[in-house]
């Protein structure tokens, strides 16, 4: 009995190891546009979200939200330390990965995913860039590139093992965030490199980019007189993970539970942006980049894995349970106690090993929470001054967020406007 | 038990030690790759290759009118994937070349500005005796300029990160490259897979 009671206990606990994380205030902040209610909300949340989802979720987590609140110096700390965490959990823990195949993947470290790691780049490389250091800005457009890299061979040798592939190469609003900053620098013959590597990204990944490559994305030449102001915008929230759960009955009267994580895009409410320049209508923002097929393509990878060592796993569980049940009444059957209490004692410590093996089989739901799902960019030409750009935001038929900005012109300065409608 | 606990107490106190923040000096020269990344041994084998190849290089003899060659130290750029401190690469050759006797170095491209705040400043505060006027400056006849790039090549828990330092003196009236220095620097990392 005392078996029993102690196994129920151990399956509390064991139930207790789901990985999910209540954020939603956080993302409440970030839909109403209120940057800096979300940043309060995150920093307030991170301790639980670090419990639940380990450091480099919260380090992701707050670093995104600090970027958008305008915090770039903070934001540059945070993402570098998710960065180097990931770049440390290459390294795996002996001990953790076993008890990954008894319990579930949330007994490992979580080593970030492949997406999160290459905009980790490109969102420090955007902080650079608002802190006025641009050649900063270019060593993390390098550094995303050399990741992404890495990550080809490794996408090269999955494809030929797969009849589902991964057809992300490189992201094409990292080579144009190359390509703008290497303008700026004066750097003709990157800035050609960058720009071609954009047009690459559009002819050869058509899953990932169906959509026409915006004007804006290739290099041009400014009118005379005039300075170019590039425009980016980001919208919606990355994909969330959401744990699929089966249970199935087997014949013994035992039960098997698979639990495995999947990736969920988020519909968008934005269907278009407008821009307006001085009061003039100048034509409407272009999706350059679906962060959020880039993540459910990339997650590919480590998807037939975990849903390999699920299955494996939750098989192992059910052996084990058939043993407890077959051995626990063999022992009752010859037990010369007549009052029925072994075969209460072996159904006990069934239905406990039951409790036990399948309430312990949770997916590893854990991943960063604010990334922006989708990337506009547009271009206007401005001569020097003061302009006012507006950026609408637009539904279905109805407005739904209006950002205005004050654009001084001067020779020699890059002018990149920055937005969000995290809707 | 009381030597189970005795144990138990030993262990937690060495525990307890391994958690302390530990600091000792040691030797400038010492050897120490933590990460893989740029670090200060780098710097120190650039700068001595730099250092020797630039003052005894042919442009040195070129002034044949006695007067010491002037440089300026420019823009090292950094092409690399890493946040490097270029501006020490500089320093160190600029420290060299003063140190030698050979050539003189004028005020840094990045510091032209606080000079002639100060020569502002100097304007409206100092004495006419000892206010500083502009237009004296000695101007240089070369300028150091360069960059550090890094490539790296990565499969599985190995990688090479490779970084070239090039290096050039041009001459600011010609525009001719009158010394030039490239030096490679190639590491070998390897990560473990596992730990316990």
């Amino acid at each position: 009995m005392r078996t029993g009671v102690t196994l129920l206990f151990a399956t509390c606990l064991l139930a207790s190891c789901a990985s999910t994380v209540d954020v939603h205030k956080t993302e409440l902040g970030l839909y109403h546009g209120d940057y800096a209610r979300a940043l309060e909300q995150v920093q307030t949340e991170s301790v639980s979200i670090e419990k639940r989802q380990g450091p480099i979720v919260r380090a992701l987590d707050v670093g995104i939200v600090q970027h958008y609140a305008g915090d770039y110096q903070g934001s540059n700390v945070s993402l570098s330390e998710a960065e180097t965490r990931i770049e440390k959990a290459f390294t795996k823990s002996v001990s953790r990965s076993a008890a990954s195949f008894v319990i579930n993947d949330n007994t490992k470290e979580y080593p970030g995913e492949d997406f999160e790691d290459i905009y980790i780049n490109i969102f420090k490389a955007l902080n650079y860039a608002r802190l006025g250091d641009i050649s900063g800005s270019m060593v993390e457009i390098r550094r995303s590139s050399e990741k992404q890299q890495v990550l080809l061979d490794l996408y090269s040798s999955y494809n030929q093992k797969h009849d589902e592939k991964i057809a992300f190469t490189h992201s094409a609003l990292g080579e144009w965030l190359g390509m703008v900053f290497s303008q700026h620098l004066g750097n003709r013959s990157d800035a050609q490199y960058y720009a071609r590597r954009v047009a690459d990204a559009f002819a050869n990944e058509k899953d990932l980019y169906p959509f026409a490559m915006p004007r804006a994305a290739a290099l041009q030449t400014p009118e005379e007189g005039k300075t170019p102001i590039y425009l980016l915008a980001f919208t919606n929230i990355e994909p969330r993970k959401r744990e699929v759960q089966e249970s199935l009955w087997m014949p013994s009267g035992n039960w098997m539970t698979v639990a495995v994580p999947e990736l969920m895009a988020r519909e968008s409410e934005i269907q278009r942006i407008l821009v307006t320049v001085d009061g003039t209508p100048a034509g409407q923002m272009e999706m350059m980049e679906s962060i959020s097929r880039i993540a459910i393509n990339t997650y590919l990878l480590k998807k037939s894995g975990i849903y390999s060592k699920a299955m494996l796993r939750a098989t192992g569980k059910l052996i084990a349970t058939d043993v407890v049940d077959v051995a626990g009444h063999v022992a009752a059957a010859n037990s010369s106690d007549d009052s029925g209490g072994a075969w209460l004692l072996a159904d006990l410590a069934t239905l406990a090993a039951n409790l036990v093996g399948n309430l312990s089989e949770r997916a590893d739901v854990r991943m960063s929470h604010f990334l922006p799902g989708h990337a506009y960019i547009g271009l206007v030409d401005l001569s020097e001054g003061a302009h006012e750009v507006i950026l609408t935001y637009m539904g279905e038929k109805e407005v739904l967020k209006q950002e205005r900005f004050l654009v001084t012109v001067e020779p020699g300065s890059l002018s990149l406007v920055e937005s969000f409608c995290l809707r | 038990m009381r030597k189970f606990l005795s144990l138990v107490v030993v262990v937690l106190t060495i525990l307890t030690g391994c958690t302390t923040t530990k600091v000792s000096r040691i030797s400038e020269d010492k050897k120490i790759d933590l990460s893989g990344n740029w670090n200060d041994t780098d710097i120190t084998i650039v700068s001595n290759d730099m250092i020797d190849d630039c003052l005894h290089g042919k442009w040195l003899k070129l002034d044949t009118v006695g007067k010491k060659p002037v440089v300026v130290i420019g823009e090292i750029e950094n092409r690399s994937s890493e946040h490097i401190d270029t501006t020490i690469v500089g320093k160190k050759l600029e420290s060299a070349l003063v140190g030698s006797g050979k050539v003189v170095t004028v005020n840094d491209f990045e510091k032209r500005g606080t000079l002639e705040a100060e020569r502002a400043y100097q304007a409206k505060n100092a004495s006419a005796a000892t206010a500083k006027a502009g237009g004296n400056e000695t101007g240089a006849d070369y300028i150091l300029l360069g960059s550090v790039s890094t490539n790296i090549d990565q499969q599985g828990k190995q990688s090479v990160r490779t970084y070239y330092v090039d290096l050039e003196l041009v001459d600011i009236a010609s525009g001719e490259k009158v010394w030039m220095n490239e030096k490679t620097i190639k590491k070998f990392i390897q990560k473990d897979h596992y730990k316990f």
